[in-house]
């Protein structure tokens, strides 16, 4: 069995660190071992997701959005990180946040495949108004729901393809102003 | 004799391991392959941004400034752009440049098709310079026809690895190093290290995008500046804040760049980047690219959920206008 890899690297990457220093090493399994688990581990690790800060609730801008994320090899499903503020009226709750992706739903209009999320109460202030010390966004995550095939349009994980090499997972994002995606499902064993 | 590579990654079996009576010809070959491979396809987002810009734009060109720190081998890239079409069906043009002594144009669409209210997905493959710092973008539109620029997304693209040593440190594995016969090749110390050390020069030459913020560099074009909420010094506009994820980290340390742009006076400090509710950096708005580190102490650390909540506020000076030009927050495993 070969799960993915997951470390934290801080401080643990070296080009130069050898496995052995001996001229003549002996026939170690260990040591093939430990050079496949550093590859692997380097191949398989998810990548760093971008916090994409914008304004997409204003209604005076493109709040239908389009772009796309890199996931590594193993990537299966993924919450969003959200955020929204105020607008367009503060304090108010805005419009559901809606999600279509490669693997959830794609080509948009999803239809059933449509992922859906309930907004929170919104901040206080509108974007670009004060400062985070004065007024904060509202951040907030998609739904867990472990659905791939949903019957109805509900707050669920976000598909991925769960391949063995690097993929772009395309979104549709309608009405939040922060996208962060959290790869939190993976191949359990890619032998 | 060949450089070959694995991709997709090819998985080595954990009962290989328990059956291995001495070390031989495979898995070492497999092990170094993949890490060719790994050259070939590694592909953590460099740069990541939905544009904040005006909506519908007709009769002028929208263009972005975004802050770079390609490979140092001088990859190439795949460029994605997405565009939304409003009214009218003129042809879209998307131009990159890179900014290393002055501007020099690395790639120019040539007129692309756009139906009205449909959506636009501009995809190239070119290489970004490694002494590059900025990128520029820009995107026009015949004019009387509407357009809203959406996002941009670069990663490394396809970088098949040739002959010779990188500048990153990776070395191309030939497989002629472990070609004579199947079951007498020699084994050495450079085949054990070999394929380890390959992956670690390829993780920490390839930075990972872990926060963007991106609206047009001209001040009269931007969205949104410190008069838009007309503050002080003191009381900074904020520009956004979003949750970005390093899994497995506890502490990393990232590098902030930013660019601000002021209407006049003093720049010094300006733009303050931080995870909220904890430490930041403050960078000048001089219209020049500024950097610095910052450590995050992440949510949910050691897990794959780690994560920060970053943003980034700009202050203006009294009677003067501060915008933040871009804010793009990188990272590479071991920092």
């Amino acid at each position: 069995m070969r799960p993915p890899g997951g470390k934290d690297w801080t401080g643990a990457v070296s080009i130069t660190a050898e496995m052995t220093g001996e001229a003549t090493p002996g026939a170690d399994v260990e040591l093939l071992i430990s050079a496949d688990v550093a590859v692997f581990n380097a191949i398989t690790q998810p990548y760093a997701q971008c916090g994409h800060a914008f304004d997409g609730a204003t209604s005076a801008m493109l709040t239908t959005r389009r772009f796309g994320c890199m996931v590594a090899p193993a990537g299966l499903s993924a919450h969003a990180w959200l955020a929204a503020w105020g607008t367009p009226d503060i304090g108010a709750i805005q419009a559901p946040v809606e999600i279509e992706s490669t693997s959830s739903g794609w080509p948009p209009p999803a239809g059933v495949d449509l992922i859906v999320v309930p907004s929170p109460q919104q901040g206080t202030a509108a974007f670009g108004e004060v400062a985070a010390s004065v007024a904060s966004p509202e951040h907030w995550q998609s739904g867990d729901t472990d659905e791939t095939g949903p019957t109805a349009a509900i707050n669920r994980r976000i598909e991925l393809a769960g391949s063995l090499s690097p993929t772009m997972e395309e979104f549709q994002v309608k009405y939040c102003a922060g996208f962060g995606l959290n790869t939190i499902g993976r191949t359990p064993d890619l032998e | 004799m060949a450089i070959n590579s694995n991709t997709p990654l090819s998985v080595v079996a954990e009962a290989t391991f328990n059956a291995l009576p001495v070390a031989d010809k495979d898995p070492l070959l497999t092990i170094l392959e993949n890490a060719n491979g790994m050259y070939e396809a590694h592909a953590p987002a460099l740069i990541s941004a939905l544009y904040t810009c005006e909506h519908l734009i007709t009769g002028r060109s929208a263009v972005f400034w975004i802050p770079v720190l390609p490979s140092i081998d001088g990859l190439d890239y795949d460029f994605s752009h997405w565009v939304y079409g409003g009214a009218g069906v003129g042809a879209v043009t998307i131009t990159v440049e890179e900014y290393i002594a002055g501007w020099g144009a690395i790639h120019a669409s040539g007129a692309l098709g756009l139906a009205a209210a449909t959506w636009l997905r501009h995809n190239h493959t070119t290489a970004i310079s490694a002494s590059a710092t900025i990128l520029r973008v820009t995107i026009s539109r015949a004019a009387g026809s509407e357009f809203s620029p959406s996002a941009i997304l670069v990663r490394p693209g396809t970088n098949a690895p040739a002959v010779g040593v990188k500048a990153s440190g990776f070395v191309p594995f030939d497989d002629g190093m472990l070609a004579v016969g199947t079951s007498d090749a020699g084994i050495n110390t450079e085949h054990l290290n070999r394929g380890p050390q390959n992956a670690m020069a390829i993780l920490r030459d390839r930075r990972q995008c872990v926060w963007s913020f991106v609206q047009e560099y001209s001040q009269t074009d931007a969205v949104y500046s410190t008069y838009t909420s007309p503050l002080s010094d003191t009381v900074p506009a904020c520009f956004g804040q979003a949750v970005g994820l390093i899994p497995f980290a506890h502490d990393p340390v990232v590098t902030v760049y930013a660019i601000g742009v002021v209407d006049g006076g003093a720049t010094t400090d300006l733009i303050d980047v931080y995870q909220v509710g904890k430490s930041g950096v403050k960078l000048d708005a001089d219209g020049a690219v500024q950097s610095a580190s910052l450590t995050l102490e992440m949510d949910a650390s050691g897990t794959i959920e780690a994560r920060a909540k970053i943003g980034a506020d700009a202050a203006c000076k009294a009677g003067q206008v501060t915008h933040i030009a871009a804010v793009i927050v990188l990272w590479r495993p071991g920092d």
